[in-house]
């Protein structure tokens, strides 16, 4: 990745001798484009995406606002800045290399219980307080990758390393570090004049290591809690200042992938995608015994068709996707030995996510102004349950969102703006939480929860971006803007301000 | 096809954890008390009101109700684990006569007893309180 970089220094400036910075940036930005690069596109295969050599380097303000989050274990409010860079290479015609640096820093307001990172990572098995609070965050991330073909035959592999440090600066003091390492390696065949099948396979190691302590040593107004899903807790390790307080996530993850895909923008795609991640969560200071277990599964599969021909672009898709989350939890003795071991394991939480959707998306116009249409329509169903005392949590909806986009080209400046308008409709959410066996405040929790996963809503968005080339490079800014309102009243605001240049 | 859906089942179970999760999370526990003195018991009740009394699952908490003993034994089901045990109880003797009694030999988290069969037996030995 830092060779994609160097690489990037020396060779600036489009490598195409017939698009200057804002035609190519016009590409890019092409909903078209973006829907044919937006998956398939391994760790050879990328290869074959329509974009030429380009250096990016951002920095953005990202912010996010909600008066009812639907997680709250993520906050109502987030606010970072992003510092990120990216560098596409073509080395020659047949390889090609690209890297990503990624810097963020900022602060999540209002989170509640939660105290790991990553939640959406090792949820339900997060180690929680009561109190929650606002939590900083800096994250550092890096990949990069090589791809080539020789004849028929294209392979590439890629490597990516992301670091996070999560911390609260007031009691309880959570302080997690966040290590997630992914190496891929992918290898393709041509076996028509224009189509390839690519096959890719990825390993993956995730670790978090967590420690929540308490300046103030008699405790606080607080408890911890080793959550087990849906308001259940491992009621042995729970406490203020307890012994129980430092954990560690390590998890081991596979992912393969097969694709079906053209050689250029246009054409056929298919593809089939599964992952698995295991997450095992120990408590460090009794000798590591492991005291639950995770256990993701995903599996996507899509088909879509891409034309483009620069009159009447479209392209059209159906994708389906399954995620399926079993926790395993362990029976730890009494420790009379000195130790703790474990002597059983149960299969307790299980979490079934279902998503199906069609996707099309059109551009038409000339080239120095073209207007595009992108819609989406998805259903979601999502079942929870955990097995004994027994709790369950469900909820379905549709999800339909509809962009209309111009893009102007008007000498050495390029202008888009989009409009964004959707729906949210909610089918209703079902929730079994046995109150005799619950804490009255998760109890509180879930049902808000409950009562938000049935809220239908109304999303609008606008999205402006200018683009001025200026002698052998390019200048853009960006405003992002995308407003949710519920039925129940509460709303949420989300934006992004990003300034940059291509060369 | 199938042999990419073969082995991708073959890797999700590599990744695994090789020790078996159970698929039974209950145990029937039939509890068998006894005095010192050999005395039948009729019938034992023991009140979940009372501090200290206690069938409590070491690892996630959950306490459960002791049923009433009947001719010295009763049964429950819970899930299987570590137990503290513990209570003072009442027993009602065969000529009528009640009794205070205690228990306390699993009261302790590092005297706690495990629970993991299907089924499981457990002697409770009384102590006569005066």
């Amino acid at each position: 990745m830092i060779a994609a970089l160097l690489i990037s220094m020396l060779v600036s400036g489009p490598v195409s001798d017939t698009l200057s910075f804002a035609e190519m940036s016009a590409v890019r930005l092409s909903p078209v484009t973006a829907f044919a690069t937006g998956s398939g596109y391994s760790a050879a295969a990328w290869l074959f995406s329509p974009l030429d050599t380009y250096t990016s380097a951002s920095a953005s303000w990202v912010r996010r606002g909600e008066e009812s989050p639907l997680l709250q274990e993520e906050g109502r409010q987030s606010s970072e800045g992003v510092i990120d860079i990216h560098s596409l290479v073509r080395l020659n015609e047949a390889s090609a290399v690209r890297g990503n640096v990624q810097y963020r820093n900022g602060m999540k307001k209002g989170v509640m219980w939660n105290s790991s990172s990553d939640y959406d990572i090792v949820r339900p098995y997060a180690v929680a307080d009561s109190v929650g609070g606002d939590v900083k965050r800096e994250q550092y991330a890096f990949s990069g990758g090589y791809a080539s073909r020789r004849d028929r035959l294209h392979y590439g592999f890629e490597g990516s390393y992301r670091a996070l440090h999560e911390y609260r600066m007031v009691d309880p003091r959570p302080r997690n570090i966040v290590s997630d390492l992914t190496v891929r390696v992918s290898v393709g065949y041509r076996f028509t004049h224009r189509y390839l099948l690519d096959f890719s396979t990825a390993y993956r190691r995730y670790s978090q290591s967590q420690n929540l302590s308490f300046y103030n040593q008699k405790g606080s107004n607080s408890s911890v809690f080793h959550l087990t899903g849906l308001g259940n807790h491992f009621g042995r390790f729970e406490g203020g200042t307890s012994a129980y307080t430092s954990t560690r996530y390590a998890g081991n993850g596979l992912e393969l992938s097969l694709n079906l895909l053209p050689d250029s923008v246009g054409g056929w795609r298919a593809g089939l995608t599964y992952s698995l991640l295991d997450i095992v969560h120990h408590l460090p200071n009794q000798n590591e015994v492991p005291y639950t277990e995770l256990y993701t599964r995903n599996a996507r599969a899509e088909v879509s068709f891409v034309s483009k021909n620069g009159g009447f672009d479209y392209a059209a898709g159906l994708q389906a996707g399954y995620e399926s989350r079993k926790g395993v939890e362990s029976i730890i003795d009494n420790g009379s030995a000195g130790r703790f071991l474990e002597l059983m394991r149960f299969s307790m939480y299980s979490s079934d996510m279902f998503s199906a959707g069609v996707h099309g998306t059109g551009e038409w116009g000339r080239e120095d102004g073209r207007w595009s249409i992108d819609a989406t329509a998805d259903f979601l169903q999502i079942d929870s349950r955990y097995q004994y005392p027994l709790r369950k949590l469900d909820t379905r909806g549709l999800d339909i969102d509809i962009k209309t986009g111009y893009t102007v080209l008007t000498g050495n400046n390029l202008i888009k703006a989009v409009i964004e308008a959707g729906r949210y409709k909610s089918f209703g959410a079902g929730m079994t939480i046995p109150p005799e066996y619950t804490l009255d405040k998760l109890l509180a929790f879930y049902t808000d929860r409950r009562i938000r996963m049935a809220c239908s809503s109304w999303v609008g968005g606008l999205s402006l971006r200018w683009e001025r080339e200026i002698g052998n490079s390019s200048l853009f800014a960006l405003t992002d803007a995308r407003y949710v309102l519920l039925d129940g009243g509460a709303d949420a605001l989300y934006t992004t301000v990003t300034i940059g240049f291509i060369f | 096809m199938r042999r990419f859906l073969t082995l991708m089942a073959a890797l999700s179970v590599m990744c695994s954890c090789t020790t078996p999760v159970e698929e039974n999370i209950f145990c029937t526990v039939t509890m068998h008390a006894s005095l010192p003195d050999g005395r039948q018991i009729v019938s034992m009740t023991i009140d979940p009101s009372l501090p200290g009394n206690m069938f409590r699952n070491l690892n996630t908490g959950i306490d459960y109700t002791f049923p009433v003993f009947v001719n010295n034994t009763c049964t429950m089901q819970v899930q299987k684990g570590v137990y503290m045990i513990a209570f003072d109880g009442q027993v009602m003797f065969q000529d009528g006569n009640l009794a205070n009694v205690r228990f306390t030999a699993w009261k302790n988290p590092i005297n706690a007893v495990s629970l993991l069969k299907d089924n499981e037996t457990l002697e409770i030995e009384l102590k006569l309180m005066k």
